[in-house]
């Protein structure tokens, strides 16, 4: 028994007696026990020859960022990418890939989210078409080694001490979020440096990067210039809400525009699209447990559909033209945090040649949440 | 401080680990129950009986998702901690149901064990308190999961009685984790019935009906 007490987990540092097990009396660690499978194999560190092939020219704002990242890695300086939604985040961590990448240095990009992971996957192959990309992500771990790595943070323990560069995108979002284990793994993993992105940092982390050895870098505006879309707060009676919504996805209907209506839970997820179904046709729902997700999510970006209700499993990573947004219940606190609200807001106006969109908080009384993330958005508008 | 155990003074679930305290009647015959009422209810607890080649089957789940991701976790990760969490609610009754019965486990190939460091079914209807006979072994290591239906009902083949061991006479309660085609299940008793046994039943975890198995398969890791 004093043995079980003095267990401290090698790879998670777990050391609550709660989450040990004796297995033939050894103990062994419960909280990671999942966490089970091939581990990744070392490559030689070859300095390789790297082609950028982007469609497009970063603006000055984005270069001079984007060297700024670059010389702090030289520096071994973590950073922290402060950048608004729709700034160009991703493009931003091109430059510092791309070094490491000559240096002959092991790169892993990671992502909370798997859905986010496949379609990263596909625009760093496109940038890096000299490097051997692989994605890794759950049920997708054939090909553990490569150039550029893009994983998502479960998958982090294949690779312990291994990444000499470490990207982190959406550091805010679930499951990474507040998630110890994927934390200490993540630390695990690193042996270099990383660079962390988020358009809504937390409290903690933010501090974490003002202090010596982290930097933080921000991009107030986004990348065409053109003002982030401020929410409306739509304040309706539950009962009037429905025909409020149904009235504005007839008139995107008529400037043909696609809509995404947010719902707190996948219950009323559910239970919103058999009501709006009745009177909008042309339309579908995606949520966490939806089987067959990632076919809905690409139909609605050839058009297929002219309104997805979702809940916010499609709050981040997306990117959809001239995307109109529609949340459900804004007022349910709990959920709608002030960052996913920011977050949810973002989807809107992300395109050059559509910079513009409507978002609708649509709920019974205002709450400082939606409030709070109303302002955040006109004070980033201000840098412009 | 090695000397006092915290956590048994406060009894936690072994699947979502909340603390929670068992129904009370348990508490009276003084029976730690490893597991809470929520989670019980998320693996979806079926009783079923039904005959089959003349044998009476119990299952006491339907195979599906968190009966599968929990099986894995005991079986494929070795999360040995979750043994007594299958039958902690239903164990109570299937001791006054096989009253006088004698466990025969599933024959699972030595080595396999070996590399796990513990035999699952044995562990798994461990809280039955029942004796224990390991009449049958199996002579191969093969895994039916990718098999089809035909090739399954071949599993007789792989497997022999054990000399020395007598069931004669012996009411005998055939136990395994899950039951798909239920070709080992009834080789099995086949063997048995052969070698005298007075009266034999099964009892299994999981039932699977032969489709659903074949789509969680492909799901599997390996």
């Amino acid at each position: 028994m004093g043995l079980e007490e003095r267990f401290i987990c090698p790879r998670c540092g777990n050391e609550d007696p709660k989450y040990i097990g004796m297995r033939n009396g050894r103990p062994y660690c419960r909280k990671c026990i999942s966490f089970i499978g091939t581990k990744a194999t070392r490559l030689p560190s070859n300095p390789k020859t790297v082609e950028l092939n982007l469609h497009y020219s970063l603006s000055n704002e984005q270069k001079e960022l984007s060297n700024k990242i670059i010389a702090n890695y030289h520096n071994g300086i973590d950073t922290l990418v402060y950048a608004v939604c729709g700034a160009g985040k991703t493009e931003l961590s091109y430059g510092v890939i791309a070094e490491a990448l000559r240096l002959g240095h092991q790169v892993g990009f990671a992502l909370p989210r798997r859905d986010v992971v496949v379609e990263l996957y596909w625009r760093i192959k496109e940038a890096f078409p000299q490097n051997r990309v692989v994605a890794v992500y759950g049920e997708h771990t054939y090909a553990l080694e490569g150039d550029i790595i893009i994983l998502t943070t479960h998958q982090l323990y294949r690779y312990p001490n291994y990444f000499d560069l470490l990207v982190m995108d959406e550091i805010d979002a679930f499951p990474f979020k507040g998630n110890d284990l994927l934390i200490a793994m993540y630390h695990a993993s690193l042996r270099g440096h990383c660079v962390m992105m988020s358009a809504t940092p937390s409290k903690e982390i933010l501090s974490e990067f003002h202090s010596p050895g982290h930097d933080v870098v921000e991009l107030r505006t986004r990348f065409h210039k053109h003002p982030i879309p401020v929410p409306v707060i739509v304040l309706k009676a539950k009962t009037l809400q429905i025909p409020f919504l149904l009235s504005k996805l007839k008139r995107y209907r008529i400037i043909n525009k696609p809509c995404f209506v947010f719902a707190p839970t996948i219950a009323q997820c559910e239970e919103l699209y058999s009501v709006i179904a009745l009177f909008a046709k042309g339309g579908n729902y995606v949520h966490s447990q939806r089987e067959g997700r990632e076919e809905i999510i690409s139909d609605f970006k050839k058009g297929g559909y002219r309104y997805l209700i979702t809940t916010s499993v499609l709050e981040r990573g997306v990117t959809i033209k001239d995307l109109q947004v529609i949340v459900t219940s804004a007022d349910e606190a709990k959920i709608y945090s002030s960052s996913t609200l920011i977050q949810i807001a973002g989807r809107a106006g992300r395109k050059m040649d559509a910079p513009d969109g409507e978002v609708i908080f649509l709920a019974e009384k205002p709450t400082e949440e939606m409030q709070n993330a109303i302002r955040e958005i006109e004070f980033c508008n201000t840098f412009l | 401080m090695p000397s006092e155990k915290s956590n048994s003074a406060t009894p936690f679930c072994k699947v979502c680990f909340k603390a929670f305290s068992a129904p009370s009647w348990r508490r009276l015959f003084g029976e730690e129950v490893p597991l809470c009422g929520d989670c019980f209810h998320k693996m979806g607890p079926k009783m079923r009986l039904w005959k089959e080649d003349g044998f009476e089957v119990r299952s006491l789940y339907l195979y599906h998702e968190e009966i599968r991701s929990l099986l894995y976790q005991f079986k494929g990760c070795a999360d040995i901690e979750l043994a007594p969490i299958f039958l902690a609610y239903q164990a109570p009754l299937l001791r006054l149901i096989y009253r006088g019965y004698t466990i025969v486990p599933a024959p699972s190939f030595a080595s396999k064990n070996e590399a796990r460091g513990f035999n699952h079914v044995e562990l798994m209807f461990e809280c039955l308190h029942l004796p224990w006979l390991k009449a049958i072994e199996k002579l191969d290591d093969i895994k039916q999961a990718n098999l089809h239906y035909r090739d399954r009902q071949k599993i007789g083949e792989h497997l022999r009685y054990v000399e020395g061991v007598s069931v004669q006479n012996k009411k005998i309660l055939f136990v395994d984790d899950l039951f798909t085609t239920g070709a080992t299940a009834k080789a099995c008793c086949h063997l048995l019935k052969d070698h005298g046994a007075k009266c034999i039943k099964i009892l299994v975890m999981g039932y699977t009906p032969e489709r659903q198995a074949k789509e969680d398969d492909r799901e599997k890791p390996n």
